[in-house]
């Protein structure tokens, strides 16, 4: 039977490219609109799942001017510190940043890691760099997690001061546990003494540096997590870089307390539930898949219409050599069967074109963050979307069809003209 | 053997009945050349057709070789028809945009016969009525008469032996016809049995037995 259908595509070559381009795009626009949907809401759960308070407790502080950037740092350790004495009120910022480690520049395995890590990012021509996420240990109060406040105080060794930092698990082989490792070339941190406390867990994630709740949690395993040191706290352009990676926690009604102190600072600012946050993010995003959504259904159904008078006006056309195959020993159902293989193959060509677009599609155009979850979400949902759609449309494509063959009288069929 | 015993068949277009055939009995012994004549629409077509398995009867019994296909589903119909029984049409009735080739090897294929196979029994047949170098052709880039070839080779690569042709001369000149009928006797003195049907008694010429039908019924 399978010669026979690929013999019969062979011959109606048109038709063939017709239905598999007509297919091809209505399924491009399908897995687009399942892909960007679903990992859309994947990529919510897993910023919601990092906030281990409940999310309408808390903000995020989004400062929108200050009035003098030197004095900025202090301005914004003071409003942590008035929002931290607040009764049940935990206030932490983050920043990720760019940091050189004396002990590890001349070492050759670090590096080779960082080139392999950092190839095509603007690491590359770096690779001595180290990616460290500097932190309010308050901060982890509100994020899910295994650590706490408690891992992140200052370690005393030998009459020395040490900050605790912790290392991706990429780093294993390269320092072990209790390694000094000094940051000199930085104008802030210069002399800041770390020591490596421990490795994160292969899972760790943090919040993205360039925006927390839209951007992908990013993972820890080629990252380093140490608290804030005093100087970072008040120095303005660390606590700049902080802007929009500023939470609280609290049980109270704290928007117009900080808003009104933060004013004071000489600080505007807004303070928004996490909850309000994600609700409004979900509402744009909803008017731009619903429109997708319209698209690929509209595509979809012009398809659809498409295939099936292309399917009947082939089985009109071809109503003389159904009639000769039968006289010959075929029977009517093998000619259905060989039509709704015909078809089946010809979806499944289109569901295979669609979906390798589809991946180079996203593998090309994404920031590396957003990557792994649209792939993953058009290897594995969409992908079970894509396939139930194929059977559901060749379904429907090929009921009219299907009818029109089952009423011709074969002794009638041979005598037609072509 | 083919035996039809009390043969009807009505067609039935909305409120309008049709009896295309009456009660027709009927008995033709392997190998016999047998032509069945009649005007237009005396139902010998008909006739043909339920003989070939291409159509049912709507009563009586048609047994063929001792097997009652009267009482055959559709599938079973369809393995008679790819061999026992072969048909030569009128209009030739080759698929356009197949080669006279895969036209040929259709009931091979039909048969789940392996291409080396097919290849040498397609070749073979096309010797036999020298049509070897029309092989690799469409049916549009060839004469009236080669077509007609092309639709005998198909009917004889199947290897059945009852050979069914329905005006097999009609869209052929008057020398080509000739040439076919020619092959077509030769074909019965090598045992096949031939059913033809036409409307041209010089063409019934050829056969041993002519059986005339007229409004569904054999008048002799």
């Amino acid at each position: 039977m399978m010669r026979n259908i690929f013999s019969s595509m062979w011959h109606n070559k048109l038709q063939v490219l017709l239905i598999l381009i007509l297919s091809t795009i209505a399924f491009v626009l399908a897995l687009l609109t399942l892909t960007n949907s679903f990992a859309f809401n994947t990529q919510i759960s897993m910023v919601e799942d990092m906030f281990s308070s409940p999310l309408d407790k808390t903000y995020r502080i989004d400062v929108s001017c200050t009035e003098n950037f030197d004095t900025s740092g202090v301005a914004f350790a003071e409003l942590k510190e008035f929002i931290n004495q607040q009764g049940n009120t935990v206030c932490g910022a983050y920043d990720q940043t760019g940091a050189y480690f004396d002990e590890l520049q001349g070492n050759q395995e670090y590096i080779a890691l960082n080139q392999k890590a950092y190839a095509g990012t603007l690491y590359a021509d770096n690779p001595s760099i180290a990616e460290v996420i500097f932190f309010d240990t308050e901060i982890l109060n509100l994020m899910s997690g295994r650590l706490s406040q408690e891992d992140f105080q200052p370690v005393e060794q030998n009459g020395e001061t040490y900050l605790p930092l912790y290392a991706g698990k990429d780093f294993k082989g390269v320092m072990s546990v209790g390694d000094v490792l000094t940051i000199s070339r930085d104008n802030i941190r210069n002399g800041t003494k770390y020591i490596v406390k421990d490795f994160l867990p292969d899972d760790a994630k943090w919040f993205d540096d360039s925006d927390p709740i839209t951007m992908p949690v990013t993972s820890l395993n080629h990252k380093f997590l140490a608290p804030f040191s005093k100087i970072d706290k008040t120095d303005s352009m660390t606590q700049q870089s902080t802007v929009g990676k500023i939470f609280i926690v609290s049980d109270n009604d704290i928007k117009d307390s900080v808003s009104k102190k933060a004013l004071q600072l000489g600080i505007k600012l807004r303070v928004t539930s996490i909850s309000d946050f994600i609700e409004q993010w979900k509402e744009d995003n909803n008017q731009i898949l619903k429109l997708n959504f319209f698209l690929a259904v509209v595509v979809l159904i012009c398809s659809a219409i498409s295939m099936i008078s292309t399917l009947c006006v082939t089985v009109l056309l071809k109503k003389k050599e159904y009639g000769i195959r039968i006289a010959f020993g075929t029977t009517k159902r093998q000619i259905i069967l060989s039509l709704c293989f015909e078809i089946l193959i010809l979806n499944v060509i289109a569901g295979a074109i669609a979906f390798t677009y589809s991946y180079f599609k996203y593998a090309n155009s994404l920031i590396s963050s957003f990557q792994e979850i649209y792939i993953k979400t058009l290897c594995s949902t969409s992908l079970i979307g894509l396939i139930v759609l194929i059977i559901f449309l060749v379904a429907i494509v090929l009921l009219i069809p299907v009818v029109i063959l089952a009423r011709y009288n074969p002794a009638e069929l041979v005598k037609e003209e072509s | 053997m083919i035996q039809l015993e009390n043969i009807s068949k009505i067609y039935k277009f909305d409120d309008v009945v049709t009896e295309a055939l009456k009660d027709v009995s009927l008995i033709i012994e392997n190998g016999e050349f047998v032509a069945i004549m009649g005007a237009s629409g005396s139902g010998k077509s008909t006739l043909l057709n339920i003989i070939g398995c291409m159509d049912t009867a709507t009563s009586g019994k048609y047994t063929l070789d001792n097997e009652v296909i009267s009482e055959l589903n559709s599938k079973e119909l369809s393995k008679i028809r790819n061999k026992k029984v072969t048909f030569v049409f009128q209009n030739f009735a080759l698929m356009e945009k197949y080669t006279a080739y895969e036209n040929i090897e259709l009931p091979l294929v039909n048969r789940k016969v392996p291409a080396g196979e097919r290849h040498k029994r397609v070749l073979k047949v096309a010797q036999q009525l020298g049509i070897e170098g029309q092989l690799r052709k469409l049916p549009k880039q060839m004469s009236g008469g080669q077509q007609q070839r092309i639709a005998l080779a198909r009917a004889l690569v199947s290897g059945a032996d009852i050979i069914l042709a329905d005006e097999p001369t009609g869209a052929l000149d008057h020398k080509t016809g000739i040439e076919l009928m020619e092959i077509l006797r030769n074909l019965n003195e090598n045992g096949k049995t031939i059913i033809l049907v036409t409307h041209d008694p010089a063409i019934a010429g050829y056969a041993k037995r002519i059986i005339t039908i007229s409004d569904g019924g054999i008048c002799q």
